[in-house]
């Protein structure tokens, strides 16, 4: 496929409507003007939350205004601001370098796909940083500027910055495909980076940043809350199971500190996966304890800035210490996790405090995570599974027919490719793979990743969900599959509107919002236990949904 | 040669046709990819584009009763309701295929068939309406999936983070 060049985006990029902004340009792409209009932006931050987070330049702005209030000298705030970060990122410096424009990357982001606007091509989008940083060190800049496609800082390219770097979701599926081994999301997290020095970002990234911090969860729950809500499910748990699962909190001496998002804790369909792991750890007789601290296992700094995402990184850290316990568990997280795999190393580790984590159920050492001490809870699972230690029945799940959905940053961040797929094969009859197009390293986004979950953008994540959405319809069609199982809160989170515009409901229900549900990995794992003590004849799913029992088959 | 005949023979060319009239909309090199990649996974848009104007153009050209909400057609409608284009502009490419049409008569030394045309001109006026129907309803199911948002209480992920905590101390300095 001929794929253009930049030189050519350059002349006819914007010739046509733009089908984002609506914008009819005329000119170079260069010399467009990107449009903001209610519904095409989220929200920017309040001033508090800026100033919270000791964020120069807070102030109320908006922008779809012409003014964004930009302090005094803001262009070399800017342009110093890359240059300290140029010295301290060598992976920065080579990105910026490197790309050749093959274009390899130009049709497998799912913004692009769903949005038909080329700048969002992950060769276009960064180029917005790239020919600002040409401009500024490219050898023979000053004589053939325009020709190179350089261009300095001005207010219309900080405009395209703010307008496209929260137009990606940092899901790195580009970057699979780029012969160079660019890693795109990270030359957008430089330009929020980069737009936060002059007090440009949005609410729904700097809030939970703020409430993260603060009182240890993006919810901002207090720890009185936090628990309250736990206990909860566990009532839930018991109504269903007849079982008591009954977690500790903040208890020094536990082997094992078990921290997940605090979505789990909170709000549908994750407090049914929550209530999944609490069987499961109930199930092994795991000795762990949650904290009220460390109550968050997403972390918005990865959004926002390299030293927020050390900071909250790092107080997990400081209560798995705290607290004595041996290792850490971490529960079905997305983002968390690329932190943990691709960062936390070098910014707070190695925490040699831990001990490297062992399974007190089959013994086996996870070397994988020798330096981080933390295993993911599809790692254990499966590790529970293949020693026979579970005692499951998936037939309980038959009135589940699954597709997987390898979230972004587990699949390509960590290679937690295979064990959801060995759990899912041990508790559901029968569940079917999407195309080899979108699973597994070429998974596609749900499209609201990186803080762009935000309801006022509703119908951009429905466009930029659309590649994700169109191959579950695929395989909802030719094998009835009925539901979308994920390890990632924010998929729970917005996996299900993506599915309620794009699979309707189609049968007599009509509480049903959608024709496949979204659900997390831990749940299924949940109903398919079989408990010591149980009710006998157990009949209700962690829904209070009815399950599929020897009587019903009968 | 009758028009049903022509809009038979020349089915392919025509769709074809109309297939550039629509990913037109697009900038040139999205149109580039969106007409050129044909696998249906790695490009959504383009491949509900082809197949909605493939089965609209077989029920403009049946003239029985034939029901016009066909899958491919809604799934295009889907896509062109969330772009964030007016209404107008979301719909008019259905009356492109007027102008294809009259162009291949005009070709074809069959400027005489007005009649004909004439029928598959009301043909076409009235799939207009119940496409409007279709994209409304997509419309409204963009808000009902944010009311559904709201609902669940998804939307305290989703939206700006709020506890139980901080909503009670709110309305408390409300009722202040």
């Amino acid at each position: 496929m001929a794929i253009p060049k930049v030189e050519e985006l350059r002349v006819s990029v914007a010739s046509e409507p733009n089908m984002f902004t609506g914008a009819v340009p005329k000119a170079d792409w260069q010399d467009t003007f990107t449009e903001f209009k209610e519904g095409n932006f989220a929200y920017p931050a309040k001033p508090e939350m800026v100033e919270y987070h000791g964020f120069p330049n807070s102030r109320i702005w908006s922008p779809d205004e012409d003014d964004w209030k930009l302090p005094d000298g803001w262009e070399k705030i800017i342009l110093d601001g890359l240059k300290e970060r140029l010295g301290k990122f060598r992976s920065l410096k080579l990105y910026m370098d490197i790309c050749v424009r093959c274009g390899a990357c130009a049709d497998k982001c799912h913004f692009f796909l769903g949005t038909g606007d080329p700048k969002n091509m992950p060769v276009l989008r960064a180029e917005l940083l790239r020919s600002v940083y040409r401009n500024e060190y490219s050898v023979g800049r000053k004589v053939l500027s325009k020709m190179l496609g350089n261009r300095p800082m001005t207010v219309k390219v900080l405009k395209e910055w703010f307008m496209y770097s929260y137009q990606c979701t940092e899901c790195r599926r580009c970057s699979v495909f780029c012969p160079y081994g660019i890693d795109t999301a990270e030359i957008t997290m430089m330009m929020r980076e980069l737009l936060h020095l002059v007090g440009v970002g949005i609410n729904w990234i700097l809030e939970p940043a703020a409430n993260s911090n603060r009182t240890g969860n993006h919810m901002g729950l207090q720890p009185h809350t936090f628990k309250q809500n736990i206990e909860f499910l566990v009532d839930d748990v018991k109504d269903i199971t007849g079982i008591d699962v009954t977690p500790t909190f903040n208890r020094k001496g536990a082997e094992v500190l078990f921290i997940t998002p605090s979505a789990d804790v909170f709000a549908e369909p994750g407090i049914f996966t929550f209530m999944g792991y609490l069987l499961l750890f109930k199930h092994i007789g795991l000795d762990y304890t949650l904290s009220t601290y460390a109550s968050e296992g997403g972390n918005f700094g990865l959004f926002t800035n390299n030293e927020l995402m050390k900071k909250l990184n790092g107080k997990m850290y400081a209560e798995a210490e705290r607290l004595g316990v041996k290792w850490i568990l971490g529960g079905e997280c997305g983002h968390m996790w690329r932190v943990l795999h691709q960062y936390m190393d070098t910014m707070n580790g190695p925490a040699d405090f831990l001990e490297v984590p062992k399974s007190p159920i089959t013994g086996t050492v996870f070397k994988n995570a020798a330096s981080t001490k933390m295993v993911h809870i599809s790692e254990f699972t499966a590790d529970l599974i293949k020693h026979n230690k579970l005692k499951l029945d998936p037939k309980r799940n038959a009135h589940r027919v699954p597709t997987f959905h390898d979230s972004c940053n587990p699949a390509r961040a960590m290679g937690l490719l295979d064990e959801p797929r060995y759990i899912l094969d041990a508790v559901v009859p029968k569940w079917h793979e999407m195309n080899e197009n979108c699973i597994r390293e070429k998974t596609f986004c749900c499209g609201s990743g990186t803080g762009l979950n935000t309801g006022e953008i509703m119908e951009l994540r429905m466009r930029s969900g659309l590649p994700r959405a169109n191959a579950v319809q695929d395989v909802h069609e030719k094998y009835g599959v009925n539901c979308l199982a994920n390890v990632c809160a924010i998929d729970r989170a917005t996996l299900q509107p993506l599915m309620e515009y794009w699979i309707p409901p189609t049968g007599d229900d009509p509480m049903a919002t959608t024709d496949v549900n979204v659900i997390g990995l831990s749940e299924l794992v949940g109903n398919a236990l079989v408990m010591d003590g149980e009710i006998e004849n157990r009949d209700q799913g962690l829904r209070f949904e009815e399950l599929v029992t020897d009587d019903t088959e009968g | 040669m009758k028009l049903q005949e022509l809009l038979s023979k020349n089915r392919d060319t025509i769709l074809a046709d109309w297939e550039d009239v629509v990913l037109g909309e697009y900038a040139p090199e999205t149109f580039r990819i969106f007409k050129k990649q044909k696998n249906k996974f790695a490009n959504p848009i383009g491949h509900k584009t082809t197949t909605g104007l493939a089965e609209l153009y077989d029920v403009l050209c049946d003239e029985d009763d034939k029901e016009i909400a066909t899958p491919a057609l809604v799934e295009m409608l889907k896509v062109r309701a969330l772009q964030p284009i007016s209404a107008t502009e979301a719909m008019s490419f259905l009356f492109e295929i007027k102008t294809l049409v009259r162009e291949r008569c005009e070709k074809q030394g069959m400027d005489k068939l007005y009649k004909e045309f004439l029928a598959f001109c009301v043909r076409v006026d009235a799939t207009a309406l119940a496409m409007f129907d279709i994209f409304t309803n997509c419309k409204h199911r963009v808000f009902m999936v944010r009311i559904n948002e709201l609902k669940t209480g998804r939307h305290i992920i989703t939206d700006n983070a709020k506890c139980s905590a901080q909503l009670v101390r709110e309305n408390m300095e409300e009722d202040k």
